[in-house]
C-alpha cells in the first residue's frame, strides 16, 4: 500500500480546466463513497479549492496503477476527457506526496504564499473524508500530522504575517491607529470592488458601524444590504464625515471629491479626533494635502500596495524556514509510516518462532521426564526470546534506513515465509 | 548582609535577562518569549522589592540617601509602574525600551552603591521620606510617560510619512500608546502631588521663609504643571495624542536637565540642605 496524490493546481492548469474538475462538497462526498466502493484506493481524500483539485489516496494493491485510476475516476465522475489535458496533471508518490501535502497546508503552494485559508480547506477535506468513511489509519495520521505542520509553519516562522492584499493592508493600518475597531465606525464612498473588499475586511474585524454612500443611492442600498451596513444619501455625506473614524473612498470621480480646506473645517468640527482615510480611487478622491492636517491619516492605493509588497517579500524570505520544518516532519512521518510495515513483520516473526518452538517441543515430548519438562520449556523460551530479540533490533535498524530498509524487510519476510502471518495481521 | 549583597549583584542579571526576552519578543514576536515575560517580570520585581525592604531594615532608612540608592529605587519604581500598565492594557511590545532603562539604572546602582547606614539627619524625618519616595515614583512614572510619548510620536510620523518599518510593525496602535502615556502621566501627577505636599509641610516646619528659590522645587513645580496640563488636555478636552506626547517629552527633559545641573553645580540636593 503506497501513498499517492494526483491532481491539478494553479501552477499547472488554467482556470478554465480547474473549474471543470472542481468538486463541490456534495460531489466530494459522493466521489469518496464511489472510490471506496471501487476498492482501488484503500483510503482517499479530495481537496478541491479554487486553486487546486487533488485526490490523495493509499493504493490498495501493487496491481493498481494509482495515477491512471485517479485520472480515469475524475474523467468518469466529472464527465470530461482528461486524456487530452494530461499535461495539467501531476502525480506524486510516497515521500513526495507527503511533502506536497505539507507544503499545501503551510501555504507554500498557494497563489499568495503563506495564506491561511488553505489550512482550513485541508481540514474541511479531511472532515468530508471522515464523513464518507473513506479515511483510514494512514490518512488519519497523515492529516493530523499535516495540521501540525501547518500550525508550526505559521507559529514558528513569519510565513503568514502581514497583510498581502490592498484591502487587508488598509485594515491593518486602521488597527495601527485605533485600539478597538468595534468601537469605531467607517464610511464607504462608492461601490467599487476594492472598496467593497476593504469594507468587508473591516466588517470581519468587527467595525462598529458601517455606512455606505454612492451617487446612485440604489447601488448604496444594494451593497449595504450585502454588507449589513447603513446606506446614506450622497448629499448627507458631510454629516457622516463628522462622526466616522475611517473613510474608504473608491469612486470614479474625475476630480478631487474632498479638498484640504473642506477637510480642515470637518476636522475642526471633529475636535481633531483621528481620521483614517483610505483613498483607493484612481484618479484620487481626496486632495493629498489633506494628509498634512493634524490627526488625518490619508493613504492612497500606492501606499497600501507598498505595505503588501513588503509583506510578500518578507514571506518569501521565510520559505527556507518552512521548508526545513517540512523536511523534519516528513522524516518523522516516514519513521512512523515505516514502523507500520515493521510491526506486522515483528509480530509475524514472533508467532513463527513460537510455533516452531511449540511444535518441536510437542514432537520430542516423550524423551523428557515430567520434572524436566518445565525447565525445558523455560530454556527453549529463553533461547527463542534471545534469538528474537537480536532479530528485532536488526529489523528496527532497517526501519531507520529508508529505501534499503524496505528491501531488507522484504528479504526477512521471504526468508521466514511470513506472508500468511502478515495477511492474517492485516485482516 | 550576604543576602543584600547577593541580591544587589543578581538584580542587574535579572533585568538584563528580562530586557533580552522583551527585545526578542519585540523583534521576533516569538510566542515562546511572550510566555516567559510575565513570570520573569514578576520574579525580577519581587526580588527587587525584597532587596529594597531588606536594605531599609539593615541600614535603618529608605534607600534614597545617596544617588546610587535613589537609582535603585527609581529602577524599582519604573519596573512597578510598567508592570501595572502592562497588566492594565495588556500590551507587551513596549517593555523592551522601558526595562532597558530599568537595567541601566540598577546596574549603575549595583556597581557603585555603599553599604553604610550613614545618612543626612534630615532624611530621618517621615515627611522627607514620603516626599522623596513619592517623588521617585512620580518621576519614574513621568519617565515612562515620556517613553510612550516618544513611541507615539515615532509611530505617528511613520504612519503620516508612509514609512512602514519596524516601528510600524511592532508597536501597538497610536490609541494604545496614547492611553499608556496618559496612565503613566496620571500616576506620576498623583505621586508628585503627594510628594510636593509632604515637602511643603516639612519645609514650613523647618525653614520659616515664605519664598525659597530652589532650582529643584522650581523644576518640580514646572514638571508637575506640565504633566497636570497634559492630563487635563486628555481627560477634559479629548485632545491627547501628539500634544500630550510632546508635553511628556518636554516635561521629562526638564527633569533630566534639572537633575544634571543640580548634581553638577550644587553641593546638596536642595539649596537649603
Amino acid at each position: 500500500m503506497d501513498l499517492i496524490v494526483t491532481g491539478v493546481n494553479h501552477k499547472t492548469a488554467p482556470i478554465e480546466f480547474r473549474e471543470k474538475i472542481s468538486f463541490s462538497r456534495s460531489e466530494i462526498l459522493n466521489a469518496l463513497k464511489e472510490i471506496k466502493k471501487e476498492n482501488s484506493l484503500k483510503e482517499s481524500l479530495i481537496l478541491s479549492t479554487c486553486n487546486r483539485t487533488e485526490i490523495y489516496g493509499c493504493v490498495n494493491t501493487n496491481e493498481v496503477n494509482g495515477e491512471e485510476y485517479i485520472k480515469n475516476f475524475i474523467r468518469k465522475f466529472k464527465k470530461i476527457d482528461t486524456s487530452t489535458n494530461n499535461q495539467y496533471f501531476y502525480t506524486l508518490n510516497s515521500e513526495e506526496a507527503v511533502r506536497h501535502l505539507f507544503k499545501v497546508a503551510s501555504g507554500l503552494d498557494s497563489m499568495i504564499v503563506g495564506e491561511s485559508q488553505i489550512l482550513g480547506q485541508v481540514k474541511e477535506a479531511y472532515a468530508l473524508s471522515c464523513e464518507a468513511k473513506a479515511n483510514g489509519i494512514i490518512l488519519n495520521k497523515l492529516l493530523h500530522w499535516t495540521f501540525r505542520v501547518g500550525k508550526r509553519a505559521r507559529t514558528e516562522t513569519e510565513i503568514g504575517i502581514g497583510a498581502v492584499s490592498v484591502s487587508s493592508a488598509a485594515t491593518e493600518l486602521a488597527q495601527k491607529i485605533f485600539k478597538d475597531l468595534s468601537k469605531r465606525s467607517a464610511l464607504l464612498i462608492g461601490a467599487g470592488e476594492t472598496g467593497e473588499l476593504t469594507a468587508q475586511h473591516l466588517k470581519e474585524k468587527e467595525i462598529g458601524e458601517l455606512y455606505i454612500t454612492n451617487r446612485t443611492f440604489k447601488k448604496a442600498e444594494v451593497l449595504a444590504r450585502k454588507l449589513k451596513a447603513k446606506a446614506i444619501p450622497f448629499e448627507n455625506m458631510e454629516e457622516i464625515f463628522k462622526r466616522v473614524d475611517v473613510i474608504i473612498s473608491s469612486t470614479s470621480s474625475k476630480e478631487y471629491l474632498i479638498t484640504a480646506d473642506y477637510m480642515k473645517k470637518i476636522m475642526n468640527f471633529r475636535n481633531y479626533q483621528p481620521l483614517f482615510i483610505i483613498d483607493i480611487s484612481v484618479p484620487r478622491d481626496f486632495d493629498p494635502k489633506i494628509n498634512k492636517i493634524y490627526n488625518v491619516f490619508l493613504h492612497c492605493i500606492d501606499d497600501l500596495q507598498k505595505i503588501v509588497d513588503k509583506n510578500l517579500e518578507k514571506r518569501k524570505g521565510e520559505i527556507p524556514k518552512v521548508l526545513a520544518i517540512i523536511e523534519e516532519e516528513v522524516k518523522k512521518f516516514f519513521q512512523w509510516y515505516r514502523s507500520l510495515k515493521v510491526t506486522p513483520i515483528i509480530k509475524g516473526l514472533q508467532r513463527k518462532i513460537e510455533e516452531i518452538r511449540i511444535s518441536e517441543l510437542k514432537k520430542n515430548r516423550k524423551y523428557f521426564k515430567e520434572e524436566d519438562w518445565k525447565n525445558l520449556e523455560l530454556l527453549t523460551k529463553s533461547m527463542m526470546n534471545k534469538l528474537f530479540h537480536i532479530t528485532m533490533i536488526k529489523i528496527k535498524e532497517f526501519n531507520e534506513d529508508s529505501q534499503m530498509g524496505l528491501l531488507r524487510l522484504d528479504t526477512v519476510r521471504e526468508i521466514f515465509g511470513l506472508e500468511e502471518y502478515l495477511e492474517n495481521e492485516e485482516n | 548582609m550576604f543576602i543584600i549583597k547577593l541580591l544587589n549583584t543578581l538584580l542587574p542579571v535579572f533585568y538584563i535577562v528580562l530586557t533580552i526576552n522583551y527585545g526578542l519578543y519585540f523583534f521576533k514576536e516569538d510566542p515562546f518569549f511572550e510566555k516567559t515575560l510575565k513570570p520573569l517580570l514578576c520574579i525580577s520585581v519581587s526580588f527587587h522589592i525584597i532587596y529594597t525592604v531588606l536594605r531599609s531594615i539593615a541600614f535603618k532608612h529608605f534607600p534614597i540617601a545617596s544617588v546610587f540608592e535613589l537609582l535603585s529605587v527609581l529602577a524599582l519604581a519604573i519596573a512597578l509602574i510598567y508592570f501595572y500598565i502592562e497588566y492594565k492594557i495588556g500590551v507587551k511590545s513596549t517593555g523592551f525600551v522601558v526595562l532597558f532603562i530599568v537595567f541601566l539604572f540598577q546596574t549603575l546602582s549595583s556597581a557603585n552603591i555603599n553599604y553604610s547606614s550613614e545618612i543626612n539627619p534630615i532624611l530621618r524625618s517621615s515627611y522627607v521620606m514620603i516626599h522623596s519616595g513619592f517623588a521617585a515614583f512620580g518621576y519614574s512614572a513621568f519617565s515612562i510617560a515620556a517613553l510612550y510619548g516618544i513611541m507615539y510620536l515615532m509611530l505617528f510620523y511613520d504612519i503620516k510619512s508612509k514609512h512602514f518599518g519596524i516601528i510600524y510593525k511592532r508597536l501597538p496602535s497610536l490609541e494604545i500608546l496614547e492611553e499608556m502615556n496618559y496612565k503613566a502621566s496620571y500616576i506620576g501627577f498623583i505621586f508628585l502631588t503627594i510628594s510636593l505636599i509632604a515637602g511643603a509641610i516639612w519645609l514650613s516646619k523647618v525653614i520659616h521663609q515664605k519664598s525659597i528659590l530652589d532650582p529643584k522645587i522650581i523644576v518640580a513645580l514646572f514638571t508637575w504643571i506640565i504633566f497636570g496640563i497634559s492630563c487635563v488636555i486628555k481627560k477634559y478636552f479629548g485632545r491627547g495624542g501628539i500634544i500630550t506626547s510632546y508635553l511628556s517629552f518636554f516635561g521629562f527633559m526638564a527633569i533630566i536637565f534639572s537633575m544634571a545641573i543640580v548634581n553638577i553645580f550644587l553641593p546638596t540636593f536642595h539649596i537649603f540642605y
